[in-house]
């Protein structure tokens, strides 16, 4: 019994000498982060001259890309949405009354149907964007989250992305009694899970 | 056993993690910016001339009213951004004749010189979406001699694009002196704007 046992053992010493297969892991942590919305400096119109009629102005899109970049890594769909607050008038010469001081957000607006994305990476579902009740020429701003310029399934829209506005697309429509000065609005792009 | 025990770990971490970073939701705004400029007081004079016709002198004063107007008017646009409102008045040169001589558009008394009655004979209409409150024509007679105010517009009002014209083709009037000269006479008649309503 003694005599069996130590065979064994040599038996046993023998095969870990002539090198058996040894295992090892390598292990990778994939860390999202937070998205990421990168909106431009400021949405200029410019100045522009009243001429007693409602006016149309068109933003230049000059420096205006918006981007997004979704680092989260969950694979989750997301909406982007835009809201804003309505034009108040910051600087100016002093008016008499009948004149109009606020230009409300509503007349800002943009043609829907001419954006488009790019960027590396990304899976944005072009084919829901825009998902906006009613006319995809016309869409106005609000003062709510109530604009959709994007949607993005679940499953897609990872990597970063940038909106492409097509020229003139941004429009402001500039009541005929407005006052003479300058104005301002805040616009606020809003992501976040389907 | 051991090495599948640390692989499912592995997995267990990656998933861990990624539940972390769940976006609830992000914002980012910017600024958008527009400025405005005036685009001052503009009038344009419409039509005329205003016709007085041809007059058979018979030895004593005699008043000739104008038999028509030419669709004579004014497209008067607001665009300056104030709200302070405007003004127009009117003044006539004598009437010159050609080869000397001249008929005077000064009153000098009741119905003498040149004259408009009623200026308020006239159409306003403003273009879309304007109003017309707080405009109006001075409905009173008007002595050409003078620059008198005859159309005016309250502060407030007379933004955008309007238009005046004269409806009546009588409204003119003309003293011609006994001892006129024959022979064909013509006057300048200015329009100007200002700034700011102005009592008629």
């Amino acid at each position: 019994m003694l005599k069996q046992s130590l065979c064994s053992l040599a038996l046993a010493g023998s095969l870990q000498a002539v090198g058996l297969a040894q295992t090892t892991s390598a292990n990778l942590n994939v860390v999202g982060q937070p998205f990421v919305l990168l909106t431009p400096g400021s949405l200029s119109f410019g100045t522009v001259t009243l001429t007693g009629n409602n006016i149309l102005a068109r933003h230049p899109l000059a420096a205006s890309s918006w981007t997004i970049n979704d680092r989260s890594g969950d694979g989750r769909g997301w909406r982007l949405k835009l809201r804003g607050t309505n034009f108040t008038r910051t600087a100016g010469p002093s008016v008499g009354p009948g004149v109009t001081t606020t230009i409300p957000i509503s007349n800002l607006g943009y043609a829907g149907s001419g954006v488009s994305f790019s960027g590396t990476g990304n899976t944005i579902d072009v084919a829901n964007a825009y998902n906006v009740p009613g006319s995809l020429n016309n869409i106005q701003v609000a003062t709510a989250d109530t604009i959709v310029i994007q949607t993005s399934a679940n499953g897609q829209g990872m990597g970063r992305a940038t909106i492409n506005w097509p020229t003139s697309a941004i429009s402001l429509d500039l009541p005929y009694n407005l006052a003479a000065g300058s104005y301002s609005a805040t616009l606020t792009l809003t992501v976040d899970d389907l | 056993m051991a090495h599948f025990r640390t692989t499912l770990m592995a997995c267990m971490a990656v998933t861990i993690l990624s539940t972390n970073q769940a976006m609830a939701q992000v914002s980012g705004s910017t600024p958008a910016t527009i400025t405005l400029t005036s685009g001052g007081l503009q009038m344009a004079v419409i039509g005329g001339p205003i016709e007085l016709g041809s007059f058979a002198l018979n030895g004593v004063d005699a008043q000739r009213n104008s038999i028509g107007v030419n669709g004579l008017g004014l497209d008067i646009t607001d665009a300056t951004g104030s709200g302070a409102g405007w003004n127009v008045s009117v003044q006539a040169t004598d009437f010159i004749r050609s080869g000397g001589g001249s008929i005077p558009v000064a009153n000098v008394g009741p119905n003498t010189g040149f004259r408009w009655n009623n200026p308020n004979l006239a159409s306003i209409t403003v273009d879309s979406p304007g109003t017309t409150t707080g405009v109006s024509a001075n409905p009173a007679q008007i002595d050409m001699a003078s620059n008198r105010v005859f159309l005016h517009a309250l502060a407030g009002s007379g933004i955008g694009k309007f238009h005046y014209r004269i409806t009546s083709s009588t409204p003119f009037q003309l003293m011609i002196p006994y001892n006129a000269l024959a022979g064909s006479y013509t006057s300048t008649v200015t329009f100007t704007i200002g700034s700011g309503p102005s009592s008629f």
